[in-house]
């Protein structure tokens, strides 16, 4: 009793702080998770599995975005870095050949048998870290400032597929707890990190008639319940871009695949 | 000793999270404000950050290296979830100036 009884008290003591905090703040106190298959901090890719998320977009193309096209996109991840004048190259055991890249930082990766059996990567050249990837998958004739609900869905699970994010510790180990991407993409809280075009004042969602604002602690890797914030980002991809991320409720079914994603950004007129 | 120090540690954790949780909801002349009375004194354009601190109160600051800044004030809604709660978020420019500002209605559980 003389040993249990400091250890009840204790147990106590962390049970009424939790009430407490459950009051104090009874939302959910998750950090911006961000999901990956690998904890590898390198900037490149492998060229298997992007090819891999390549023939997971054109199996899920027919049921959330038949019209969508898909490209792979590069994003800065540190400050200072030159995102232009890129070189990008695809490099086996025998050969090694440029991917162009349009002056929006997308590409398309074309399908290589030697590359795959060459187990090839995918690497710009820029130093470790600096950099990190996404896919693109728009359809066409969605006009500027909106995305579709249903392409962003895709991109969650093709960029999952493909194991685009580069995180690193202890966000990279966290990621490795969500083995189960296609699920993953699908949950109503799912915390994968969207980038907008420029940074973010309001994301909308809305279909037909329902209409619904995101609250804030889905913008900015939730950083209004995340005081901790800044001292994790350098673990983050999302570390120079803060601003521009957004999370949606991909596995809420109830906003269908024609969903419209409107954004208004902090530099346009109120 | 080991369990000493990770209750410690724990405790000490819960108290920063509580630490972190400031009552956001705008309060002028001691009475909570609506989330409109509240936006309706705020001027994007004029609207200092000592201005709308001053009126309103402590908010969610979330700086941005660009020098723009989000203060966030929030209501609670019916389930105390973020979808529920009603948000009043001000855009601070570069210049220190209100930029934007907006009110989010919170969205009950069955919307």
């Amino acid at each position: 009793m003389g040993r249990t009884l400091p250890a009840w008290l204790g147990i106590a003591w962390i049970a009424a702080g939790t009430a407490v905090c459950a009051q104090v703040k009874p939302t959910q106190d998750l950090p911006p998770v961000i999901v990956t298959g690998t904890a590898a901090p390198s900037v490149e890719k492998s060229f298997r599995k992007m090819v891999q998320g390549m023939d997971y977009f054109e199996t899920m193309r027919p049921v959330l975005a038949p019209d969508a096209t898909l490209r792979f996109k590069l994003l800065p991840r540190k400050s200072g870095t030159d995102m232009d004048h890129i070189l990008l190259e695809v490099i086996g055991t025998t050969f090694d050949y440029e991917v162009p890249i349009a002056s929006d930082h997308t590409f398309v990766l074309r399908r290589d048998a030697k590359a795959m059996r060459e187990n090839a990567i995918v690497t710009p050249n820029r130093r470790r870290l600096s950099m990190t990837w996404r896919t693109e998958i728009r359809t066409p004739g969605w006009p500027a400032g909106t995305r579709r609900l249903g392409d962003l869905r895709l991109e969650c699970l093709v960029g999952l597929e493909a194991d685009l994010v580069s995180n690193s510790n202890p966000f990279g180990r966290l990621a490795e707890l969500f083995t189960d991407k296609q699920n993953y993409c699908n949950r109503k809280e799912a915390k994968y990190l969207f980038f907008a075009e420029r940074p973010l004042f309001s994301v909308t969602l809305v279909a037909g008639t329902r209409r619904e604002v995101l609250p804030i602690d889905q913008l900015y890797a939730a950083a209004s319940d995340d005081p901790g914030l800044k001292s994790d980002l350098p673990y983050c991809d999302c570390e120079v871009l803060v601003d521009r991320t957004y999370f949606l409720p991909l596995g809420d079914r109830r906003w269908p695949d024609d969903t419209r994603v409107e954004f208004e950004y902090m530099d346009e007129g109120p | 000793m080991k369990r000493k120090a990770c209750i410690a540690a724990f405790t000490a954790s819960l108290c920063v999270a509580c630490a972190s949780s400031p009552n956001t909801v705008p309060q002028g002349h001691g009475t909570i404000l609506t989330p409109q009375s509240a936006l309706d004194m705020i001027s994007v354009g004029k609207s200092r950050k000592a201005d709308v601190s001053s009126a309103l109160g402590a908010a969610i600051v979330i700086p941005f290296d660009s020098g723009y800044e989000v203060w966030v004030y929030r209501w609670a809604g019916a389930d105390k979830t973020p979808r529920s709660a009603t948000e009043l978020v001000v855009l601070f420019g570069p210049s220190g100036l209100v930029a934007k500002s907006r009110v989010r209605p919170g969205y009950a559980p069955s919307d």
